[in-house]
């Protein structure tokens, strides 16, 4: 496994940039500070850490629920900081999101919560019912599709959140924790699912604390976060970057 | 409308006639449709009450010596008769006068020693003649006295002019209190479906497109009150029509049809008031979100 190092240089190939990226809630500190990496289109990672390291702020800023406070994040060729709000859902309709709690709409269908980013996209019902199906099927839970999430089990509201994520085949798929409610073995299938789709082209980011998950994809890239910064693959914490050091003359 | 509109709904259902909104705007709407129908009512009566009133004079005759009375009294009618600014002379017969004078004094009233005036009520062709009138009357009998009805008819005209205004006024505040009862209806769903509204946002929906979704949500409520409280103000304007058909005539004139386009314009006025004030609050609240 590669792991994540030094400032990023420009490339085209690059899908998202991070720059000198702070991020605070409210007036309180920065939750995180310095972060400048870049994610390769069609690359795979993993953001590992402790609780509490800013995995989960990081992946907000990549699922575009939260803009930085200072730096500059490039996301498919815009900056982030000053895309206008309007603009905002065209970008996220590129981003498939897990979320660590589901977040599944308690009184859509299994069905319906899967089918929600197509019909948000304005597909025709007859496009939307084969790939919906065939997403469910894929996830074993074809025969309960029109079950409500709270009929479901942990492992089966995970594999509808995975499923609602991958549906309209995103540019970048993000998911936070997505194997810590699913049986070992469906863990391996959805990792089978995420390099599949990392195969045919899609920037996969996955946090977890699972090292063995990790493993199983040996050209994976590794980010690790502790205390709000991106560390270095030795665990010490990254140095500012260059641009940063020489405008406080430290150069 | 998009596809994206006609699926089903992400936020929580509506609650319909189990809520406190339907109710509340069949109120306000049954509230709004009274009012104005009372402003409808009065309108067209203090004008016809101003038309009535505004060319008719009364001249007063007070002459204790009866046989003198009727002299000036004819000779009041002869000459006004003929008089070019006058439409129409009517002398008040005394025995109307004692009937009169018998409400108000009751059987002192019977009393012969009691000298009535006598009253002669009389109808300009315009209000223009008013003044030739007081001159040739006062020609005729120095101490008769000349009193336009206006005088005192006048502000019971104004009043119910200023009380049909209040109430197309009170009208107006309920339909639009209406609008506010959704608009709050819609911003405390909204605090409800921060979570789904959140999902929303990041599978990439727009503002106008979650906005929507409560719009419909907004419709639906404020139908069923409009629907309900429409339907019982037009029956108790019809009731309170019909009892009152003898003393205001507005609604039996031939105002009649416009009232009433007027009284069903309420329901659906409120619906559009509440719709697009809710959908004007969802998308200003979520432009506050990311």
């Amino acid at each position: 496994m590669d792991h994540i190092s030094g400032a990023p240089s420009l490339s085209s190939k690059d899908l998202v940039r991070f720059d000198n990226v702070g991020l605070r809630y409210d007036n309180s500190g920065e939750v995180l500070s310095d972060i400048s990496f870049s994610l390769a289109r069609g690359g795979f990672y993993f953001v590992a850490g402790p609780s509490g390291a800013g995995k989960t702020s990081l992946l907000k800023l990549l699922y575009l629920a939260q803009r930085p406070s200072r730096g500059k994040i490039t996301m498919f060729d815009a900056d982030i900081g000053m895309l206008e709000r309007r603009r905002l859902p065209g970008f996220r309709r590129r981003i498939g999101v897990v979320f660590q709690d589901f977040r599944l709409i308690p009184h859509l269908s299994a069905f319906d919560n899967v089918a929600l980013p197509l019909r948000i996209a304005g597909l025709n019902e007859s496009d939307i019912l084969g790939p919906v199906s065939e997403m469910l099927d894929w996830v074993k839970l074809g025969p309960r599709m029109h079950a409500l999430p709270s009929s479901l089990s942990g492992g089966e509201q995970q594999r509808v959140a995975i499923a609602r994520a991958v549906i309209g085949r995103p540019l970048l798929l993000i998911a936070d924790e997505p194997t810590g409610n699913v049986d070992p073995d469906m863990a391996v299938r959805l990792l089978q699912l995420f390099e599949g789709l990392n195969n045919s082209g899609t920037t996969v980011v996955v946090a977890t604390h699972d090292l063995h998950l990790m493993n199983r994809i040996p050209g994976a890239h590794l980010m690790r976060v502790a205390k709000g910064r991106l560390a270095d693959p030795t665990g010490a914490l990254r140095y500012p970057p260059a641009s940063r050091r020489a405008s406080a003359g430290l150069a | 409308m998009s596809r994206a509109d006609q699926m089903p709904t992400p936020l929580q259902p509506a609650q319909g006639l189990r809520g406190p909104v339907p109710w509340m705007v069949a109120v306000m709407t049954m509230l709004a449709m009274l009012a104005l129908a009372g402003a409808l009512a009065l309108t067209p009566a203090a004008a016809s009450l101003s038309g009535q009133i505004v060319d008719r004079v009364s001249i007063q005759v007070p002459i204790a010596e009866p046989l003198q009375r009727r002299m000036v009294v004819r000779q009041l009618r002869e000459n006004l008769a003929d008089a070019p600014y006058v439409r129409d002379v009517r002398v008040l017969s005394e025995s109307a006068l004692r009937a009169m004078a018998d409400q108000w004094l009751g059987d002192a009233g019977e009393d012969a020693a009691l000298t009535l005036p006598a009253i002669i009520d009389v109808d300009l062709v315009s209000a223009d003649g008013y003044d030739r009138l007081v001159r040739d009357v006062r020609q005729i009998s120095p101490d008769a006295q000349v009193v336009p009805h206006a005088r005192y008819l006048g502000p019971v005209a104004s009043l119910m002019r200023s009380l049909g205004w209040i109430a197309a006024g009170i009208a107006l505040l309920t339909a639009l209190v209406a609008g506010a009862i959704a608009v709050l209806s819609a911003r405390s769903r909204l605090e409800g479906e921060r979570d789904t509204i959140d999902i929303l946002h990041l599978v990439g929906a727009t503002d106008v497109q979650i906005a929507r979704m409560f719009q419909r949500q907004v419709a639906r409520d404020t139908l069923w009150g409009v629907a309900i409280g429409g339907a019982i103000g037009l029956l108790l304007t019809l009731l309170l029509f019909w009892q009152l058909r003898g003393i205001a005539s507005g609604l039996a004139t031939g105002g009649a049809a416009w009232s009433m386009i007027l009284l069903l314009l309420i329901p659906p006025v409120i619906l559009v008031i509440a719709v697009f004030s809710a959908r004007r609050a969802v998308l200003h609240a979520l432009g506050n979100m990311l």
